[in-house]
């Protein structure tokens, strides 16, 4: 199948179709966008582990929301929706790539770090987050992301991740403790670093 | 092992991520988690991410909205091209594929009366003068084909020019659109 390109006027009239391929209107989608981006960018970075990969998946996130035919019956359903999608997308990635692969890519991210951040005590945290975020499971990252960083409820969790209500909370609090003894571990002289 | 469960478990995710805690939130909910287990806890993990949170927003350039916009009205115009195409390559595909099968048909017709002209060594100059009739009745090997040659070849010529054209004539017509 050969790729579709578009001359400069069939691009004009692209944007002047979008209102009508789109359920939502330019105006409305600008509101969305700068109450959701940086949230949704921050938590693909994070539970990905890649700036430049968060970059391309935030991109692909909101395309894939714009083409969904989905009724929303609330601000806050449209954002998990949103926060749905990233996820899939990131589970999609991760499935593409291969373990080996993945292993090599985030230890190679890891190290991604400017050497002036690693002056100031925030920095060090950061780092130490950073650290201990990357032996985490994908589903233990966004469990504690969407928890911790975003503020979300259990339901609103549930809905985004996909889980069962019932099962979040253990799954929540025994992330919880798996991450509290990797930051404990890095603030230790002796623990791994 | 159980996952203990606090009531005030969610309102101090919130102060924290709201911005609330440590210096205005509500009296009530310090005194609480200075005696909770659970919520000191929480108050550990919550603080970490939530400077993390507000370094990762301060950092990250997020490309403008208009842009993002663009650029899905555009993906959006090449798929809708894209898919408006998809029933012409079926169709491309399927006249291909009736040519092919055409031409095995119409090979496999003619081979053997002539591979047994061939044997037999008559009619191997071609007289591009000869009507097909007459080359065939000229060739004894062909008289098979004799009741096909005056209308029938030409009906199976027209109809093969009708399978084969039709649907070419219709790809590239609609492909200009």
């Amino acid at each position: 199948m050969h790729e579709a390109t578009l001359t400069d006027v069939e691009r004009i009239g692209a944007f002047g179709d979008a209102e009508r391929t789109f359920l939502m209107t330019e105006e409305a989608f600008r509101a969305f966008y700068e109450l959701t981006a940086r949230p949704v960018w921050a938590y693909l970075a994070r539970i990905t582990g890649d700036p430049r990969l968060a970059d391309d998946l935030l991109q692909e996130s909101y395309y894939r929301f714009l083409r969904t035919r989905a009724d929303f019956e609330s601000d806050d359903h449209r954002r998990n929706y949103l926060f749905r999608i990233a996820t899939n997308l990131v589970r999609d990635h991760r499935r593409r790539l291969g373990h080996a692969e993945r292993h090599l890519a985030e230890a190679a991210h890891a190290e991604d770090v400017p050497a002036d951040e690693r002056v100031s005590d925030r920095a060090v945290r950061r780092l130490d987050l950073a650290r201990a975020m990357e032996q985490m499971k994908p589903r233990e990252r966004s469990l504690l992301w969407l928890a911790y960083a975003q503020g979300c409820s259990h339901e609103e969790i549930a809905e985004v991740l996909g889980l069962r209500k019932a099962s979040l909370k253990a799954l929540l609090f025994r992330a919880r403790k798996r991450l509290l003894g990797l930051l404990c571990t890095s603030d230790h002289p002796g623990g791994r670093r | 092992m159980t996952a203990p469960d606090c009531p005030r478990e969610q309102d101090v995710i919130n102060a924290i991520v709201l911005g609330r805690w440590p210096h205005h939130c509500d009296q009530t909910l310090h005194a609480h988690v200075a005696e909770c287990r659970v919520c000191k806890e929480i108050v550990d993990v919550t603080s970490v991410f939530r400077l993390e949170r507000e370094e990762l927003h301060r950092e990250v350039s997020v490309p403008s909205a208009g842009q993002v916009w663009w650029r899905a009205a555009i993906r959006a115009k090449v798929e809708a091209s894209e898919q408006a195409a998809r029933p012409l390559s079926w169709l491309f595909g399927v006249s291909v594929a009736c040519v092919v099968g055409l031409s095995i048909a119409v090979v496999e017709l003619l081979w053997s009366p002539i591979q047994r002209a061939l044997s037999s060594g008559v009619g191997l100059t071609w007289v591009p003068s000869f009507g097909l009739g007459e080359l065939v009745r000229l060739l004894p090997g062909l008289t098979e084909l004799a009741p096909l040659t005056s209308t029938g070849a030409f009906v199976l010529l027209g109809a093969t020019a009708c399978l084969v054209l039709a649907p070419l004539a219709l790809y590239f017509a609609l492909s200009d659109e």
